[in-house]
């Protein structure tokens, strides 16, 4: 039995989606046919679309930075970064990445009055494991896991990240998949492309599209495909859905869990989209938002006024 | 001389290594590249001392200085000398020497410190205290040392003594870890890339002599920041507002950091930054199949850190390459003052950082210096941004691979072949002379037949002698007996794709099919099954005892003899088709030939087997040669071609048939119709006939012949004699004439 009812919730690129091998081969301005990889990163479904004459190797440098990612990110790699900091409770020597992740989390965490919180790992195991076993866990349960959260006890530093108290634990899925997007975007960038879209579950444009215009995405309302929603041009997308992923099979236990009552979102949002200069910051946001009433959500994004909320409903 | 200042032990002792030439002479150690040291260590420190437990140590391997320990026969463990294996020089300048022990599974087993110079140590606390140190590496994992970087474990703390200490840490766990990666222990295995596959590095190419060139060159590669940059990087969105109130110390326009990154292990590149001493010291510390960088920076950032003096590891930059993240370790560090090229700026952490073979570094791909920024707000709090320094080898840089991974396997495997095929040609040197001196004997015997089959018992010895070695030395020395299989693995081959190798591993069987295939052309089947073929010698001989013993021969009826004749072409034809089909179920068929029971296993086989093999020998001491007249396959194989022969030998009388049976009679596999024509398909050249047909005393066309000569001869007589009474010797002509 499936601990997680996984719906199609994320936001589907249009555009990319009708890109098919060599569909803009023809067109005379285009000097190499549009290539899409598709794969997956961090366990979601990613894609990369990109015009280059030499775009296979680009793609296979591409990733072999999302493998190398995923050993730092991965709650299901036993040997990345992440999990053998939630095991051991201290990492010495971590990734510069994951020490980067963390000072955006930190941030967020503050901007959001800490209702994103990396630290609701142990919640989150506990209601996986529990309706696994076909049961929502008892209050006692959530009241013991709940007490582990707390993100002023990780302790974060160069040489060594530490969690003051024992079984604490950290998950980074709300906020990964952008950064690693981010990554995969500077990589590009080094090597000289301009009009790249890299989807690992959240998107990142860089440029355009190479035909012209921006990157044209469609959103996806719980099954209702929004085409041409957002267009996208040197920007990032992220998109949340509290109950796109589900504890039980009903749906109705959403995958966000609120760190202050140690239940998932009972808000009664759907998707939660947002736009920002960076994948990070627009996959956190996205993610703390899911969290928050409207009034909330715009009083917290002042503090960004780069970001920018493209749907909620 | 002061120009380089070593962080790295054995730094020094290159830079030193003129004055240690003198002291070399008086002490039994010196640098890597001399005769190791092991052995006399060794003598002079039991290996249960080392190890408890072990008993002796084994002999000295060739491919690296190290000595297997045993226990009774078995191994524990292997046993090395620091020194030997990699810089080792302590604060003395002068090595540490350190005699340690692995285990297979790359823990160490033991480690004791035999010789030193150190300053501080030559006697007191300090002194034992470090000992104790030493022998405490005993337990400790090399496999998690096996990352590049190491562990950054904490180095134990002996007052005043830390180069000394430093070096004894660095120097055990980097030859420890070269010994378990070249011996393959506890699973650590170095890379293997055969050469030719991949690209290189071209160590011919050359770089620009200045800074900007190399910079415009893309062989320097430059991050440069200023305080104003990363005080706007630090304010972007994502960072804590926190961070704007704590700046950068300096002024808005002033560098935080302006950081250089080259691949320094580049020749070109080593040739121009670093002075000839340091590139000694450079090369001394790259290993094999590893790298090095250079990284240079000035500024107000320190990329070295501090925390590099606690744990050993530089944690502000890491090389990113694929999917791989390279940290350093400062064991794996030399820095340097200056670097060699005339307009360098002034940078005060110049550092060039080895990267070990098994980091799987690339040279010839691109890869990524990252650069940690912390920025520390209050007392905990801090935040972080990773800056990169892109590097990518330019083109001319780069010797691409010649060939495939797949190809050079390929060669390989034929270079293997052949090996194998020489040196079995190799062992079979008495067997192929042997052989050699056989087809020359058959060669001459053939050529001069006429001569031979003069004496009919010279004719009959020779024969017997020559199947005799045929027999006992082609077949049961030299298992030199062909078989159709050989035929019919030919076959296979040519559909599938034909390669004379295959062949050439049995030489034995590839000569004596070139002989055969020859001599078809000249004799037809006769040289083979009449005299080189083991089986086919074995049957004539027990035939002969047979005949010796008076044992009755039966004679088929001609009819009868000659619709058998066919048999043996079906079996061709059958297992021929088997053949086509599969080859495995066709040899098994081709049992039907005796010959691996008679010959190559010498009846030692399965009962089935032995009496088929006992009956055709049975039969053919009444039926000589029955097996090659009916069922022999091979036989049938080389009869076909038969017709193709260049020459009659075998010579016939008019005669021959009509009226005369002789030859018919006596021809031991009847192939003399009744007719008196030979069938070329069935004479096997035993040369019989070819005695007959000289024979004074049997063949009646010579006996008639004979006396017709001695009638004519006297008539000559009497003519001479009436010549020489008329001419005396006037007309010497005039007897040749007559005559
Ligand atoms: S017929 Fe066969 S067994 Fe007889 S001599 Fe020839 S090859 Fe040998
Ligand atoms: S006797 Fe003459 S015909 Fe018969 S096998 Fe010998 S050589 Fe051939």
């Amino acid at each position: 039995m499936p601990a997680l009812n996984r719906r199609r919730f994320l936001t589907i690129s249009a555009a990319a989606g009708a890109v098919g091998a060599g569909a803009f081969a023809g067109r005379a301005l285009q000097a190499a046919p549009l290539y899409r990889w598709d794969g997956v990163a961090l366990g979601a479904g990613a894609s990369i679309t990109l015009a280059h004459p030499d775009a296979e190797r680009i793609i296979g440098r591409a990733l072999a930075e999302i493998a190398r990612l995923e050993a730092v990110f991965s709650l299901y790699r036993k040997d990345s970064a992440l999990t053998v900091l939630n095991a051991n409770g201290s990492l010495a020597n971590p990734p510069f990445e994951l020490l980067e992740c963390l000072a955006l989390c930190g941030t967020i965490h503050s901007a959001s009055g800490g209702l994103f919180d990396p630290t609701v790992q142990p919640l989150w195991r506990l209601y996986a494991e529990s309706f696994a076993k076909g049961a929502a866990p008892l209050p006692e349960a959530v009241a013991a896991a709940r007490a582990l959260v707390g993100w002023g006890d990780v302790r974060i530093g160069a040489d060594r990240i530490a969690f003051a108290r024992p079984g604490m634990g950290l998950t980074l899925n709300g906020v990964a998949q952008g950064f690693i997007a981010d990554r995969v975007a500077a990589l590009l960038t080094a090597e000289g492309l301009t009009d790249v879209l890299v989807d690992t579950g959240e998107m990142r444009a860089l440029g355009g599209h190479p035909d012209g215009g921006a990157w044209p995405v469609a959103l996806d309302v719980e099954g209702t495909i929004l085409p041409d929603a957002v267009s996208l041009r040197e920007m990032a997308l992220a998109s949340s859905a509290p109950r796109g992923t589900t504890f039980d099979d009903a749906g109705l236990q959403g995958h966000i869990l609120n760190p202050a009552t140690g239940a998932p979102s009972d808000l009664p949002w759907r998707l939660v989209s947002v736009t920002a200069p960076s994948a990070a910051l627009a996959d956190a946001l996205s993610s703390a938002f899911c969290l928050m009433p409207r009034e909330a959500i715009v009083a917290t994004l002042s503090a960004f006024p780069s970001a920018r909320l493209v749907y909620l409903g | 001389m002061h120009a380089v200042r070593f962080a790295r032990s054995f730094g020094l002792g290159t830079l030193l290594s003129a004055l240690l030439a003198l002291v070399a002479l008086a002490l039994p150690a010196a640098a890597q590249s001399e005769a190791p040291l092991l052995p006399d260590f060794i003598a002079l420190y039991p290996a249960g001392k080392l190890v408890p437990g072990a008993e002796a140590y084994g002999p000295m391997r060739d491919d690296i200085p190290v000595v297997p320990l045993l226990k009774g026969s078995e191994t524990i463990g292997y046993a090395f000398m620091n020194s030997d294996l990699v810089g080792a020089i302590g604060y003395s300048s002068r090595p540490i020497h350190i005699l340690a022990a692995v285990s297979p599974d790359a823990v160490v087993l033991g480690a004791a410190m035999l010789q030193q110079s150190e300053p501080l140590l030559q006697s007191g606390k300090r002194a034992t205290t470090v000992k104790q140190l030493v022998a405490s590496y005993a337990g400790r994992d090399l496999k998690p040392e096996a990352v590049p970087g190491g562990t950054g474990k904490d180095r134990p703390y002996v007052s005043g003594v830390s180069v000394s200490v430093r070096v004894i840490e660095d120097s055990i766990i980097r030859a420890g870890l070269k010994v378990a990666f070249t011996l393959g222990l506890g699973g650590l295995e170095m890379p293997a890339r055969p050469p030719g596959t991949f690209a290189t590095v071209n160590p011919e190419a050359e770089a620009p002599a200045t800074w900007q060139a190399l910079l415009d060159a893309g062989l320097l590669r430059q991050l440069r920041l200023t305080n104003a940059q990363l005080n706007q990087d630090f304010a972007a969105p994502g960072q804590p507002p926190n961070a704007a109130k704590f700046p950068a110390r300096g002024a808005a326009d002033e560098l935080f950091i302006d950081l250089y990154a080259s691949d320094i292990s580049v020749p070109g590149i080593a040739a121009q930054l670093l002075r000839g001493v340091e590139r000694t010291d450079l090369f001394a510390m790259v290993e094999a199949g590893g790298a090095a960088i250079v990284v240079a920076a000035r500024g107000d950032y320190s990329w070295r850190g501090s925390n590099y003096r606690y744990d050993g590891l530089f944690d502000r930059i890491a090389l990113v390459q694929g999917d791989k993240t390279i940290r350093f370790n400062s064991r794996d560090q030399m820095s340097i003052y200056r670097l060699a090229v005339p307009d360098t700026p002034i940078l005060t952490e110049i550092s060039l950082l080895a990267i070990p073979a098994f980091a799987e570094f690339d040279p010839t791909q691109p890869w990524r210096l990252e650069l940690l920024v912390e920025r520390r707000m209050g007392a905990i709090e801090r935040t972080y941004l990773t800056y990169g320094v892109d590097f990518a080898l330019p083109a001319n840089f780069i010797t691409p691979a010649v060939m495939t991974v797949a190809q050079y396997e390929q060669a390989a495997e034929r270079a293997a072949v052949v090996a194998m095929r020489n040196s079995v040609w190799q062992n079979k040197s008495v067997e192929l002379a042997g052989l050699a001196v056989m087809l020359a004997v058959l060669t001459a015997a053939f050529f001069f037949q006429s001569y031979l089959t003069r004496s009919a018992g010279l004719t009959f010895w020779f024969r017997i002698g020559y199947l005799g070695t045929t027999l006992a030395f082609l077949g049961w020395y030299s298992n030199a007996q062909l078989s159709i299989v050989n035929l019919m693995a030919l076959a296979s081959s040519l559909q599938s794709g034909f390669d004379w190798e295959t062949f050439l591993m049995d030489p034995m069987a590839f000569i004596l099919w070139f002989s055969v295939a020859a001599a078809l052309i000249f004799w037809g089947r006769g040289a083979y099954c009449g005299w080189l073929c083991p089986f086919g010698a074995m049957q004539e001989l027990t035939n002969r005892l047979a005949k010796a013993l008076h044992i009755p021969q039966w004679t088929l009826p001609w009819g009868l003899h000659e619709r058998l004749w066919a048999v043996k072409y079906i079996i061709f034809l059958g297992l021929f088709g088997a053949t086509l089909t599969s080859l495995d179920t066709a040899i098994r068929y081709a049992e039907v030939e005796p010959f691996r029971t008679a010959i190559t296993l010498k009846f030692a086989r399965a009962w089935p087997y032995t009496l088929y093999l006992s009956v055709l020998l049975f039969i053919g001491l009444f039926v000589e040669r029955f097996f090659c007249r009916y069922l022999c396959p091979l036989g049938a194989a080389l009869a076909i071609p038969a017709r193709i022969r260049m020459f009659d030998w075998i010579k016939r009388y008019r005669e021959c048939g009509s009226p005369c049976q002789i030859c018919s009679n006596e021809c031991m596999v009847q192939s003399i119709h009744p007719t008196g024509e030979i069938n070329p398909n069935e004479c096997l050249s035993c040369l019989h006939c070819q005695v007959q047909y000289q024979s004074k005393s049997v063949c009646p066309v010579v006996i008639k012949q004979v006396k017709r000569r001695e009638k004519v001869a006297q008539g000559v007589h009497a003519v001479e004699h009436v010549i020489e009474r008329t001419h005396h010797a006037n007309h010497p002509h005039a007897v040749k004439v007559a005559e």
